[in-house]
């Protein structure tokens, strides 16, 4: 019976480490991204006082020109948009990355945004990058924001 | 006592329900009633071949806007994406509607509506109607109501 238990717990370790893993690989490969640009341009302004907003989301659409990423919940809004140059099989070459970012309780709004510099990423299919990428939720935004050294609040 | 519970209960639902839907069918038809007293522009019904090349994933069901300006609504669900746009003009204190965009797709039986109605000489009245109270009619709308407000228009 405690072979049981251990083989469960096991079992669970494995599944929840596997669920976790796309939204840890695409986020690391984001933070990568905005590290090989030299110049990341960094917005921040005011969100105007009277800014409505109503809803949720957590849609991705995604072509051969590039992706976007919309959440929102509870009162962050979030996008993340990548342009991408072409998929040649298992490589993707980046033209451009942006995350915005709303915190609409705090009312700031945040845009960081890394051009012009190519990224080639080896080893990712175009069906790779779209589920990577739209695994990505608004904890992992917060966690590339912090981990480039920018401060939210 | 437990069914006069359930009664009250069923009663009660039912005059939500009744409650929700004739809201939104009237923002439907106000909506119709202003596009139709401002000018469409670019009708396209086609549905383009890029877009069977796009990849959608996730729900989205949200408004964004800011006061007396502008609202955007975006809606995906179960493989058809709406999205409209409203931009809003105040004169002397009243509300005017000075255009209207809706995108409609439904990737299942390919069916593409975009157009634009916009008539600067002719605003459209929201007849004191403030910009919260249309919020908030907006935000009862479901995808049903925007193929409502498409087939009133006879636009698919």
């Amino acid at each position: 019976m405690k072979r049981l238990y251990l083989l469960l717990m096991i079992i669970t370790i494995l599944f929840l480490s596997g669920c976790q893993s796309p939204a840890e690989d695409a986020r690391m490969i984001v933070f990568d991204i905005y590290n090989t640009h030299e110049e990341i341009e960094f917005d921040e302004v005011t969100v105007p006082d009277d800014f409505y907003y109503s809803g949720f989301a957590s849609f991705t659409t995604s072509n051969e020109d590039g992706f976007t990423l919309i959440l929102l919940k509870d009162d962050i809004y979030s996008e993340l948009l990548i342009s991408w140059d072409d998929f040649d099989g298992n490589e993707v070459s980046i033209k451009s990355i942006q995350i915005k970012y709303f915190d609409l309780v705090s009312d700031k709004y945040f845009s960081l945004e890394a051009v012009e510099e190519g990224y080639v990423y080896e080893g990712m299919s175009y069906g790779d990058a779209f589920k990577n990428f739209s695994s990505i939720r608004i904890d992992d935004i917060k966690w590339i924001i912090d981990e480039l050294g920018y401060e939210i609040q | 006592m437990k069914k006069i519970n359930l009664m009250v209960l069923m009663l009660l639902s039912i005059f939500v329900m009744i409650g929700c839907s004739t809201s939104s069918r009237i923002t439907s038809e106000n909506i119709v009633k202003i596009i139709d007293s401002l000018e469409m522009n670019e009708v396209d019904n086609t549905f383009y071949q890029e877009l069977k090349d796009n990849d959608y994933r996730g729900d989205a069901y949200y408004l964004l806007g800011e006061e007396n300006d502008y609202i955007e609504l975006t809606m995906y669900y179960k493989q058809k994406y709406v999205q409209m746009f409203i931009d809003f003009d105040v004169e002397e204190n009243n509300l005017f509607v000075e255009q209207i965009s809706i995108e409609y797709i439904d990737l299942l039986d390919e069916i593409y509506v975009n157009f634009d109605t916009s008539n600067e000489e002719n605003l459209y009245d929201m007849r004191n109607k403030t910009y919260d109270e249309f919020f908030e009619e907006l935000d009862a709308l479901t995808i049903s109501d925007i193929e409502w407000i498409l087939t009133s228009l006879e636009l698919m």
